[in-house]
């Protein structure tokens, strides 16, 4: 696991939902908390889009239900990045 | 449940409207483009008040999904779903996507200076 991208990652995160990064763990949940609603995960999404230069499916956008799938589903896609 | 209940779903939603004053062209036109159609684009920015137009749509995608989930239909991208409106004036929902042209969609949509809500019903033929 590369920490420094998740690192990276979290600060994306709490930047885009306005969280302290003491706040946010693996699981930090979708909905659980009032900064993290479906407009501000399509925020989420189309900021990790623009940094990564990448493109989410469906499938992966919804299975981002709590932080750790998160920073799977972006791992994911950057792959060896 | 009445006999034939379970082939309708209904959904509601409501959005802030100053949430969407933040989402000008050009600089948030990719989130633009993930949530809403260049149809309903060129719509909503030809109003005078485009954040209560995008927020009323938004808030009609969201409830369209949950009347989608509640009759177990898996979810679609925002942008294969275009709230048009008819000749008189009345929210229509044109499905982009060909998976989805059997279901029929009542629509109805409110706003008040800060606020935006969807009701929807939707019904498919099994």
């Amino acid at each position: 696991m590369n920490i420094d991208r998740d690192e990276e990652i979290k600060k994306i995160f709490c930047d885009v939902l306005g969280l302290n990064e003491s706040d946010v763990n693996d699981k930090t949940t979708y909905n659980s908390i009032e900064e993290w609603d479906s407009l501000r995960h399509l925020e989420l999404i189309t900021k990790y889009e623009e940094f990564y230069s990448l493109e989410f499916d469906m499938d992966d956008i919804i299975g981002m239900e709590n932080f750790a799938k998160v920073k799977s589903i972006v791992n994911k896609y950057l792959g060896n990045k | 449940m009445f006999k034939g209940l379970e082939n309708f779903g209904v959904g509601v939603d409501i959005e802030s409207i100053d949430r969407f004053k933040n989402y000008i062209k050009p600089f948030e036109e990719r989130l633009l483009n993930k949530i809403f159609t260049k149809t309903e684009l060129n719509y909503c920015f030809s109003t005078d008040n485009p954040a209560s137009h995008l927020a009323v749509r938004f808030a009609a995608k969201e409830a369209i999904f949950k009347a989608l989930n509640s009759i177990k239909k898996s979810m679609i991208e925002y942008n294969n779903i275009e709230i048009l409106n008819d000749e008189a004036g009345v929210p229509i929902v044109n499905f982009i996507i060909k998976d989805l042209r059997d279901y029929s969609v009542k629509l109805s949509l409110s706003h008040s200076e800060n606020n935006a809500i969807a009701f929807v019903i939707i019904g498919v033929e099994k």
